[in-house]
């Protein structure tokens, strides 16, 4: 048995005061800050827990649930009760009801429910939170942003500078223009200054730090509810909040066709990947992509689709941080790849308005 | 009054910090509010994951509030309290020590006025100042050094709080602890005497009142209940809080080992309370 199931099922056995064992029906992959889920059954009750087990992770659990309570007055129907919380053998352990056992993006990935059921729940989170957005919005200071931007920025680019994609460490090729599929960019260290110069949004909105697919669970009954609230808080800039909505589908949904080729050669770092989404999740990334005109009432102006845009090559650096954790190393390049034609295509051009993918032409035939 | 000890960088962050979180608390200008630092940004150990910890006081008719923010990336903890709410932390102990006792941490103050340092200090020092003195008691010391006024306070507050412990034992491992005892012995000097705790003859100080064993057992009790029943009500309701706190303590000390060094630590207190 598992350290973290070993702890988990200590934890529903301190809770429930019983001796009989529980029924461990999950255990989820970790999340960036490492945490796991495990998901048990009452033997008896047939009630399901959600228990969340974490160690020396940068928000301790007590203020992850404190910072519950900033959503509660937007989303109170969609968050599940907190029932317990206490220290076992070392982990911080947080145990609360749960409605169901998978989480949406799990559903849609393994296409577990019809897409039209799936893709009505993706609508009502979008909306929910696009809901949130305009009835709390207020001055933004970026400073009381719970995901500062300049030093997410300087630890997105500390995690970049000591990534190794394909044997080639990007540390030793800073400063080389960069050639995905025979288009040349520019460099890692030059992409990272466009998207720095980012501009501030006018207002400041309420939301879940890390608005995506993972973090809704899913009932058979189609109600969903949303999960780890330790980024919650009230001063975020919903550009970037919207980056991570429509950013998941291009970094956790993109399928390889073949082994990406990464080299330096020529004084020049050198991708060769072929990816692609699958087209019928493109849906759902329109419904990320109308989040934008749900909340300016309309099509947004350059300069937000440029920052928008920042947001998101952000976003795809940052993921390289993560992919060894998740054992999808074998995604780093086309991750990397599409982080640099983001940064890059910036304002180039009228196909940029609605921060759309590129995607290869020969992806026709998906 | 620790302020010699936190480096400029910390002070200047811990301002610009004030001065942008103030909307978050709904306080103005003319709240007369003030600020307090304490934890781990006064004595310079923050680190990436360290909290800004800040105690907000001020004039408005609102309940006592725990705020979390964030501030240039670090997350922030506001306690939010109005001024008779901190005073009666003091020689009332409502809120068992949960405020009184945090002033007695190392801290900063920010906007704060001569007469709000003065309350500060009698809350402080009104808040553990009886319990102090039945530390004394305990050893049948009738006068005390200053380094037994501060020795005492601090195993006052293991009395209230055993877990405190793990908390203090951060100091006690600090590089520069010595600086720092020697510093929280003026403070707690000072509190005592503008408190009203003890009085002073020379170099030497008198609790001027004792509890009697029932007090000290009924006073104690009085405390706890407070101050975790606030605790916990500040927590989200967590019923579970003061488990967690506990538990989070002792693990402090087992993941860093530090078994030896809390032996030494209490054994350190015992003698400068001697």
């Amino acid at each position: 048995m598992s350290e973290i199931v070993r702890v988990a099922t200590k934890a529903m056995r301190m809770m429930l005061g019983e001796q009989d064992d529980p029924e461990l029906v999950l255990i989820s992959f970790p999340g960036s800050s490492g945490a796991r889920v495990s998901i048990f059954r009452h033997s008896h009750t047939n009630f399901l827990y959600a228990v969340k087990c974490v160690i020396g992770s940068r928000v301790s659990l007590v203020d992850e649930i404190g910072k519950r309570e900033i959503l509660v007055p937007y989303l109170r129907s969609y968050l599940p009760r907190v029932l317990w919380c206490q220290v076992v053998d070392g982990f911080e352990v947080m145990i609360s009801e749960c409605r169901g056992v998978h989480t949406l993006h799990h559903l849609i990935m393994n296409s577990d429910m019809p897409h039209r059921r799936l893709l009505a729940v993706w609508k009502d989170v979008v909306e929910s939170l696009v809901n949130m957005w305009k009835s709390s919005q207020h001055q933004f200071k970026e400073s009381l942003c719970p995901r500062f931007f300049c030093s997410r920025l300087q630890r997105i680019k500390s995690g970049v500078n000591s990534t190794v994609i394909g044997g080639v460490k990007l540390a030793d090729c800073w400063n080389l223009p960069i050639v995905v599929n025979g288009n040349k960019y520019s460099s890692i260290s030059e992409s990272f200054e466009k998207v720095a110069s980012i501009g501030k949004p006018t207002k400041g909105v309420v939301c879940h730090g890390d608005p995506q697919p993972s973090n809704i669970v899913v009932n058979n009954d189609g109600s969903w509810y949303c999960v780890d609230w330790e980024w919650s808080g009230s001063h975020h800039d919903w550009r970037m909040m919207l980056a991570h909505l429509y950013g998941w589908w291009s970094t956790r949904c993109i399928v390889l066709v073949s082994e990406a080729v990464v080299r330096v050669t020529q004084n020049q770092l050198v991708i060769e990947h072929d990816a692609f989404i699958p087209n019928h999740l493109q849906p759902y990334k329109d419904v990320a992509l109308s989040a934008a005109s749900m909340m300016l009432g309309g099509i947004p102006d350059e300069e937000t689709v440029n920052d928008i845009n920042r947001f998101l090559a952000i976003l795809y650096f940052g993921e390289l941080r993560f992919l060894e954790l998740w054992g999808r190393e074998v995604f780093a390049a086309s991750i990397f790849a599409q982080a640099v034609i983001t940064a890059n295509e910036l304002g180039r051009n009228e196909s940029n308005l609605g921060f759309q993918f590129p995607q290869p032409k020969e992806q026709a035939h998906v | 009054m620790y302020r010699t000890l936190m480096n400029q960088r910390n002070f200047d962050f811990v301002a610009r910090a004030v001065a942008c979180l103030v909307d978050e608390v709904g306080v103005k200008g003319d709240d007369e509010n003030f600020w307090i630092c304490y934890g781990s940004f006064v004595l310079n150990q923050q680190t990436v994951e360290s909290d800004l910890d800040l105690l907000c006081i001020h004039t408005l008719p609102t309940t006592v509030r725990r705020i979390q923010s964030s501030f240039e990336g670090y997350p922030v903890t506001i306690y939010s309290l109005n001024r008779n709410d901190f005073v009666s932390d003091g020689r009332q102990k409502i809120f068992g020590g949960y405020f009184g006792g945090k002033v007695l941490n190392p801290h900063v103050m920010f906007l704060a006025s001569q007469k709000d340092m003065d309350v500060i200090a009698e809350v402080g020092g009104a808040f553990i100042g009886p319990f102090s003195g039945a530390m004394a008691e305990r050893k049948g010391r009738t006068v005390a050094t200053d380094t037994n006024l501060v020795a005492d306070s601090v195993l006052a507050r293991f009395h209230l709080c055993p877990w405190y412990r793990s908390y203090f034992l951060r100091y006690y491992t600090s590089s520069n602890f010595q600086q720092l005892w020697e510093r929280m012995t003026e403070v707690m000097t000072s509190f005592f005497l503008k408190a009203g705790i003890v009085i002073q003859d020379g170099n030497k100080f008198r609790y001027q009142y004792t509890f009697s064993d029932e007090e000290l057992h009924e006073s104690t009790l009085a405390s706890v209940a407070r101050f975790w029943s606030l605790g916990s009500s500040l927590h989200s309701g967590m019923p579970d809080f003061p488990a967690f706190y506990m538990q989070k303590a002792e693990q402090y000390v087992k993941d860093n080992s530090l078994e030896n060094r809390l032996e030494e630590m209490i054994h350190f207190l015992q003698v400068q309370s001697d």
